[in-house]
């Protein structure tokens, strides 16, 4: 773990946010996303995407641009999870069609705002009751989009990939 | 004032070049029951997410006029979808019986405000007896088809 300027302990960085952004756009040609501060470097270098109100909404978005034939991705924070699930569970799960949501892992660090604290602890765990498939980005690295980008595009799998706070510059 | 099928045959009518995609509940029940056609997506659940679905599409493929036909509890759930509108090549239509009528008929709120672009028609109370939507993969599927033979 490293430290960030002002001292307080970060999860290690994974690649740049342009690299992520750039990694994204060479699969992925719809974008959708309800910004959060970690993707605040990332979004500069998504030209075109569009934002969402609400989760939910950036899901259903992203459904009706699979139904236009584009391959999708949405961005958001961990605390979006609740409201995108119902969304998720009745499109892309029900209708059999692939999208990848990147989430935000908001509050694993004892430094972060308490009220991002309980969606920490409880993030992966909710995922995996809800039988989604997740990766982890730290884990993965850059290289593992490659993969998932073929299961969501040519397989038509659902998958959560977890960004944690300092895989990407801020 | 018509009655539902009526009048989502009404707008079908008008929009004949359009893709179609019609909330969950009576309306695309209803709908594939009476008015089957392949240009026409049957949600089946994701209240409150048909308006967002449309823009999505209309943004990803702005050569294709869409037409999304809400009932009007979905509308209300829906509200902050309409942030992103209006779209130019997205029509919207909300069928408002004022009541939630699968759940037992409820009386609902009016909708807050009504755009410009949000149209607004009144429906008889009442619904049909009908089946569930064709299967999602059918609809997908269909949809698809139809999308596949505009090119």
């Amino acid at each position: 773990m490293r430290e960030d300027a002002q001292g307080r302990p970060l999860y290690d960085q994974v690649c740049s946010a342009m690299d992520f952004a750039a990694e994204l756009k060479s699969h992925f040609d719809f974008i959708t996303c309800v910004p959060d501060s970690i993707y605040k470097e990332v979004l500069p270098h998504l030209p075109g995407w569009e934002l969402a109100p609400r989760e939910n909404h950036a899901i259903a978005m992203a459904f009706g641009a699979r139904l236009a034939g584009k391959a999708p991705v949405v961005l958001m924070q961990n605390s979006g999870i609740g409201l995108a699930l119902d969304a998720l569970f009745g499109t892309f799960e029900l209708y059999g069609q692939g999208c990848l949501v990147v989430i935000s892992n908001r509050g694993q660090l004892p430094w972060e705002e308490i009220q991002h604290h309980h969606w920490g602890e409880v993030t992966e765990d909710i995922l995996v009751s809800c039988k989604i498939q997740v990766y982890k980005f730290h884990e993965i690295g850059l290289a593992g989009i490659d993969d998932i980008a073929r299961q969501v595009i040519n397989e038509n799998k659902v998958i959560m990939l977890t960004v944690q706070r300092g895989n990407l510059n801020e | 004032m018509n009655s539902r099928v009526q009048s989502i045959k009404n707008i079908i009518k008008e929009n004949p070049e359009a893709l179609l995609i019609l909330s969950n509940g009576l309306t695309s029940r209803e709908a594939a029951y009476f008015i089957p056609n392949d240009r026409s997506f049957y949600m089946l659940h994701g209240m409150g997410e048909s308006l967002a679905v449309g823009i999505g599409f209309a943004k990803a493929k702005p050569s294709q006029l869409v037409v999304v036909i809400d009932g009007d509890y979905n509308a209300i759930m829906g509200l902050s979808s309409w942030s992103l509108m209006p779209c130019s090549n997205l029509k919207y239509y909300v069928l408002d019986n004022g009541i939630s009528e699968t759940t037992g008929g409820q009386l609902l709120p009016n909708l807050p405000f009504v755009p410009e672009w949000c149209n607004v028609i009144s429906v008889e109370p009442g619904k049909e007896v009908t089946p569930n939507p064709p299967s999602p993969f059918e609809t997908w599927s269909k949809c698809r088809r139809w999308l596949n033979e505009l090119v």
